[in-house]
């Protein structure tokens, strides 16, 4: 702290003696001006990051008990049609912000900006997923059954006290001891020509990098084997570049634009790789019936692909007269995986091929003003979106030889052979055609209109019409298609220069919000008996399939069939020292045409400020603001063993 | 089931120059923030026909008293609760020295308190600061 003072103390000195020695310009033949402001921060406690959470100091950057710089400085100079402008601020390595503008007499324009900060991180310390039952037998040849964990660590399986159930969850942070935060900047450029001999024609490039550094959580689970979740430390490095060439002409009544972005990301983040658990079966001669577990070796995880997309867009503009403008554009876009081309491999995201999504869409917009009090605006958008298939290799596991008291055949109640082999089917009976639930239509058409009924009052209203129809919407068991229709009313009531009124009132019907159908147990509230212990292994009609799975006939959704949403806001200003604004808000959602209970959903805000400037020397502001919601559902958990 | 959540958030500023080349001015703002789950009820039913969610297993392994424990399920909801309080305050003096140099001072306050520490452990945090700065116009 006494250095941060001394250093303070010195330069305010050395900024007087600079205050004097700056050359003088008359204030009115300045070309340039700006300021320079150099001080330091100082935090006057010690943050223990790893104890004190990130919560309160989520975006503070600077937290040790120690002083740092704090730099700003602006500057602009104008002269003759040429301008440039710069400003910065730096507080520490990951706290700054710079920008640039050089304007050469209206031709050609360059702009830049640059930002960074740090986002503190929670770290998930998973104690509280922690429960096991223990079992009550020492494992034997005859009733293999549960699952090691080694609770005290010493080494040594102490049966009763540490072989848990398959029934059970258990966690292994292998980052205990770090603290997660990510750097994120932003750097943005621009060049725009206008060139003065083709009026109206403008050409602009801008690049846009983008970047996330640092340490984050990265978790995965076990499953069938103990719900083990294990988390670890993984390093983050990830960059975007946005490439956008564009070239737009203004001929007056007529304005085209086109414009192309290519976006790369590309993901340098560390590669997670664990090992999961083995199966534990819960009884003898149980087949594993897995894609994965610990015999496969190490699997990774927390991915995230490299990714590309080029996008086309061309809008349009034509004022047809001084009452009527059309407005049209159109968007092709092409999105990919570039990580999906490693050799074929299901287990790990390999698929010989970089899988693409493309969108296609065409939008346009007619206003019209009737008259002074009377406008309308008419608009459609069509897209559509395709995906590309994936041919998925289910992992064929094979029951292993030398089955518990030699029994190795069907008569024996065990088998080498492949998942369904004695049923008659064929390897690779479960490999499957993936078709993506991306293969959308989406169509919107609507119109609004404002409406001036008298002075002082504005109605405005409108109604559009949303479709969204799903191609293979029975491989993923969704509806067909969802039809939305939202009707909206508003206004504008100036009552006198001191008080004026905004309220609106929006309804939304849905027929088929997505929805999950065979989500949940039979909505009449039977359910299928229990198989119980199997007989024949291979007896599928005492499996999970007929039994759990295909029991869950009744349809769930948390997108509301209906919404009624109110607002109102206010703004009083009875003297000019004085003005209050209110506003509030209530949004109910509901579905009713799900099986099993009903949902809705209560959401309320309001809040009011008020400033108060009694003269030139004082101002003041108070402000509140609430927020309440409530959501009424069903829980709905899964209860079988593993 | 319910889940409920509700914020109240109070602001304050103010700003006061006595002089014409003295300023003053003050930041203040308090959040408390609450959620929790309520009318979780899990009871004793049958989910696959012939056995009861409680059937009790006491007799085939006494570690395991039921298949599963609606108490332990309905208990959920008291550790899913989140009850914080925010409180952020900032206090700045400006002199101008000159028509060209001015002195600033900035103090920081902000403390964050969790009253339901569980999933994240403990999250509490105070925090201060002092900023101060010269600026030079030219």
């Amino acid at each position: 702290m006494n250095m941060v003072i001394r250093l303070f103390v010195i330069i305010a000195l050395l900024a007087l003696t600079m205050g004097r020695a700056v050359p003088s310009f008359s204030e009115d033949e300045k070309p340039y001006e700006g300021s320079i402001s150099i001080g330091g921060i100082w935090v006057m406690d010690d943050i223990d990051t790893n104890e004190d959470g990130a919560k309160g100091t989520e975006y503070n950057s600077v937290l040790d008990n120690t002083g740092y710089w704090d730099l700003k400085g602006e500057f602009s100079w104008e002269q003759d049609g040429y301008s440039f402008k710069a400003d910065g601020h730096y507080q520490f390595v990951d706290d700054q912000e710079y920008g640039a503008m050089l304007d050469l007499k209206r031709i050609l324009r360059l702009k830049t900006d640059y930002s960074r900060f740090l986002h503190r991180l929670d770290h998930d310390e998973l104690a509280n997923l922690e429960a096991h039952i223990f079992s009550n037998t020492d494992p034997g040849p005859s009733a293999p059954k549960g699952f090691f964990v080694d609770m005290n660590g010493d080494g040594t399986n102490n049966k009763n006290q540490e072989i848990v159930g398959s029934a059970a969850v258990y966690h292994t942070d292998r980052g205990f001891d770090d603290e997660y935060d990510i750097m994120r900047s932003e750097w943005n450029n621009k060049a725009e020509l206008m060139i003065p001999q083709i009026p109206g024609l403008k050409l602009s490039f801008a690049h846009r990098y983008e970047e996330r550094k640092g340490l984050d959580q990265a978790r995965t689970m076990s499953k069938c084997s103990a719900c083990h979740v294990v988390a670890d430390s993984k390093s983050i490095d990830e960059e975007t570049n946005d490439y956008m060439p564009k070239v737009s002409f203004d001929a007056g009544n007529f304005v085209v634009e086109y414009s192309y972005l290519h976006r790369d990301f590309d993901d340098r983040s560390e590669d997670m790789m664990v090992t999961y658990n083995n199966l534990a079966p819960t009884h003898a001669l149980f087949t594993n019936r897995l894609q994965f577990d610990g015999t496969t070796g190490a699997l990774p995880y927390a991915k995230t692909p490299d990714s590309e997309k080029d996008a086309h867009t061309v809008k349009a503009k034509w004022n047809i007269n001084k009452h009527n403008i059309v407005t049209a554009a159109f968007v092709y876009s092409e999105s990919t995986n570039k990580n999906t081309d490693d050799p074929y491999d299901v287990l790990t995201g390999g698929f010989d091929d970089e899988l693409e999504m493309e969108s296609t869409s065409v939008m346009a917009r007619w206003h019209s003003k009737i008259n002074r009090k009377f406008s309308i605006n008419i608009f459609g958008k069509y897209q559509t979106i395709e995906n590309d298939d994936v041919y998925v290799d289910v992992v064929d596991r094979v029951n292993p030889s030398g089955a518990p008291g030699g029994a190795v055949t069907l008569a024996d109640g065990y088998a080498t052979s492949t998942l369904g082999a004695e049923e008659g089917l064929a390897t690779g009976h479960w490999d499957f055609e993936r078709k993506s639930g991306y293969e959308l239509d989406l169509t919107t058409l609507g119109f609004d209109v404002s409406w001036r009924l008298m002075r002082g009052i504005t109605l405005r209203g409108g109604y559009e019409f949303h479709y969204e129809d799903r191609e293979y919407a029975e491989k993923h068991h969704v509806p067909d298609d969802t039809t939305e229709h939202t009707f909206k009313l508003d206004g504008d009531w100036r009552v006198d220069h001191t008080l004026k009124f905004r309220f609106g009132y929006k309804l939304q019907l849905v027929d088929d919000p997505y929805a999950l159908e065979e989500a949940v147990c039979a909505p009449d509230g039977s359910y299928g008996a229990y198989g119980g212990p199997p007989g024949s292994l291979y007896d599928y009609s005492r499996s999970y399939d007929p039994r759990i799975y295909s029991q869950r006939v009744g349809t769930r959704s948390n997108q509301p069939e209906t919404t009624h949403e109110f607002t109102l806001k206010a703004n009083w200003m009875p003297m000019t020292m004085l003005s209050t604004n209110f506003y509030a808000k209530y949004k109910m959602a509901e579905n009713d045409d799900v099986d099993g209970n009903s949902w809705e959903q209560d959401t309320y805000s309001l809040g009011m400020s008020l400033v108060f400037t009694p003269n030139e020397k004082v101002s003041f502001m108070a402000g509140y603001d609430y927020f309440n919601d409530k959501y009424e559902s069903m829980y709905c958990i899964a209860i079988y063993d593993g | 089931m319910d889940y409920r959540t509700e914020a109240h958030t109070f602001t304050a500023v103010a700003t006061y120059n006595p002089l014409a080349a003295l300023g003053i001015n003050a930041n203040f703002s308090y959040t408390t923030g609450r959620g929790n789950i309520m009318d979780f009820k899990f009871e004793s039913m049958n989910p696959t026909g012939d056995v009861k969610l409680d059937l009790d297993t006491s007799a085939v392994n006494p570690n395991q008293p039921y298949l599963y424990d609606v108490a332990y399920l309905n208990g959920i909801a008291d550790y899913s609760n989140l009850d914080f309080t925010q409180m952020d305050f900032t206090l700045g003096l400006s002199y101008a020295v000159t028509k060209d140099i001015g002195l600033g001072l900035n103090y920081y306050y902000t403390d964050f308190e969790d009253d339901e520490p569980y999933v994240y452990g403990e999250q509490d945090v105070t925090i201060h600061s002092l900023m101060g700065f010269v600026t030079l116009n030219f």
